[in-house]
C-alpha cells in the first residue's frame, strides 16, 4: 500500500481545506454540461471528504501513539480521483465551446495527474483566449513537468498570445520569474523582465497574479542582500510587545516558521 | 528544523547573535504548544490570526515556509532563502566579524 509521511499530512489537509475555501469556479453554461459537471464535482467532494475524515482520525491515532511511545500508524493516501479526471476530460472533448469545456478541463487537470497533459494541450490549442483558462495560470510555470519538455514551449506560447490579459500575464510571469529572482539587478535582462511584469500586472484583473508579481519584485528589490530590512513591531507569543530593531548590534537569524 | 535551531541558539548564547521567529500559525495556542513540546529556546513574533497571510509575512513578501533572513548588526540583509545550513553559515561569519573587532579570545 502506498503511504504518505506523517509530517506531510497536516500540509495536505490544509491545502485540501484551502481548496474548499477558494471562490467557486465557473461552471458550464449549457444545462446538460452543467448537470454533468455538478455530478462530477459532487463525486470529487465525496472522495475528498471521506479522505479528510479518515486522515483526521489517523492523525489523532498518531498523536496518541507518539505519546505512548508506540509505532505510529500509516497515513491514508489521498483519494484517487483519476477516473473522475478522465470523465471530465471526455466531457471537455465533447463540449462545443469554451464556456462548457474550460470548467471540465480545469477539473481534469486537478483530478488526474496522468491526464493533465492532454487537458493542458487542449486548453492551449482551443481555449487559450477563454477567461476561465486563467484559473490554471499559476501552472504555466510547471508546464515542462506537466506535459514534458518537448510540448511545453508550444503550449506556453499559446498562453502567451492569449487575448485574455490574465492568461497572458500568467504566461509572462512564468517566463520571467527566474530572471527576477536571479539576474543581476543592473542588467538589461532584469530591467526588461521587471518592466514587462509591471505592465502585465497593470493589465491583469486577477488579484492572485498581481500579488505574485508584486511579491517577486519586492522579494528581490526590498529584501535582497544589501537592503536594510524594515522593522517589525509586534508581540511575542506571550503577548509582550517588542521590535526587531531591539536587536540592533546583534546578528539576527530571522526565521519565519510554523508548526504545521 | 527545531533541533538545528535549538543547538544554534545554545552555541551562540554568549555571542552578539539572536534567533528571532515569526510564527505563522493561525492559532497562537498551537505555536505555544510547539514551543513547550520541543523546548524552543527563541523568541517569536506572532503573525496574527491570518497566519501565513498575516501582516508581517505579507509586508516581507514571504511565499514559502520556512524562510530565513539573516541581518547584520545594522539591520542589513545578508541572506534570504530556505536553506538553514546556508543561513547558519552566513550568520556565523557575520558574528565572527562582529566579535573579531573586539577580540579578547573567548574560550
Amino acid at each position: 500500500m502506498r503511504t504518505i509521511p506523517t509530517w506531510a499530512l497536516p500540509l495536505l489537509l490544509a491545502s485540501a481545506l484551502a481548496a474548499q475555501q477558494r471562490p467557486p469556479q465557473p461552471t458550464p453554461k449549457s444545462p446538460a454540461a452543467a448537470e454533468r459537471y455538478a455530478a462530477l464535482k459532487a463525486e470529487q467532494k465525496k472522495l475528498n471528504d471521506e479522505w479528510m475524515t479518515k486522515a483526521k482520525a489517523v492523525m489523532a491515532e498518531v498523536e496518541a501513539a507518539k505519546k505512548a511511545g508506540k509505532p505510529t500508524p500509516a497515513m491514508p493516501m489521498r483519494p484517487d480521483t483519476s477516473a473522475l479526471g478522465k470523465q471530465a476530460l471526455a466531457a471537455a472533448k465533447e463540449a462545443t465551446d469554451g464556456d462548457d469545456a474550460v470548467p471540465f478541463l480545469v477539473m481534469a487537470i486537478g483530478a488526474d495527474r496522468a491526464g493533465a497533459s492532454d487537458a493542458l494541450s487542449l486548453l492551449g490549442d482551443k481555449y487559450a483566449d477563454h477567461p476561465g483558462t486563467a484559473q490554471i495560470g499559476s501552472l504555466i510555470g510547471f508546464l515542462p513537468r506537466l506535459v514534458g519538455d518537448d510540448k511545453a514551449p508550444a503550449i506556453a506560447e499559446k498562453f502567451a498570445k492569449s487575448k485574455n490579459a490574465d492568461v497572458r500575464g500568467w504566461a509572462m510571469f512564468a517566463k520571467h520569474e527566474k530572471t527576477v529572482e536571479t539576474a543581476g539587478r543592473d542588467t538589461d535582462a532584469y530591467q526588461g523582465a521587471k518592466s514587462e511584469l509591471i505592465k502585465a500586472a497593470e493589465l491583469a484583473s486577477s488579484a492572485d497574479l498581481k500579488d505574485r508579481i508584486r511579491e517577486a519584485i519586492d522579494t528581490r528589490e526590498k529584501f535582497g542582500a544589501g537592503n536594510v530590512a524594515p522593522d517589525i513591531e509586534g508581540a511575542d507569543l506571550d503577548g509582550v510587545a517588542f521590535k526587531l530593531s531591539d536587536y540592533r548590534g546583534k546578528v539576527v537569524f530571522l526565521d519565519f516558521w510554523g508548526d504545521w | 528544523m527545531y533541533p538545528h535551531e535549538r543547538s544554534l541558539v545554545d552555541e551562540m548564547k554568549d555571542k552578539p547573535f539572536a534567533l528571532i521567529g515569526v510564527n505563522s500559525d493561525k492559532d497562537i495556542a498551537r505555536a505555544k504548544k510547539a514551543v513547550a513540546d520541543n523546548q524552543l529556546n527563541w523568541r517569536s513574533f506572532h503573525a496574527g490570526p491570518d497566519g501565513t497571510r498575516g501582516p508581517i509575512p505579507k509586508a516581507w513578501a514571504i511565499q514559502g515556509w520556512p524562510t530565513i533572513v539573516v541581518l547584520d548588526g545594522e539591520g542589513v540583509i545578508h541572506y534570504r532563502g530556505h536553506d538553514g545550513d546556508a543561513a547558519t553559515g552566513v550568520a556565523k561569519a557575520l558574528v565572527g566579524k562582529l566579535a573579531g573587532g573586539g577580540k579578547d579570545g573567548g574560550k
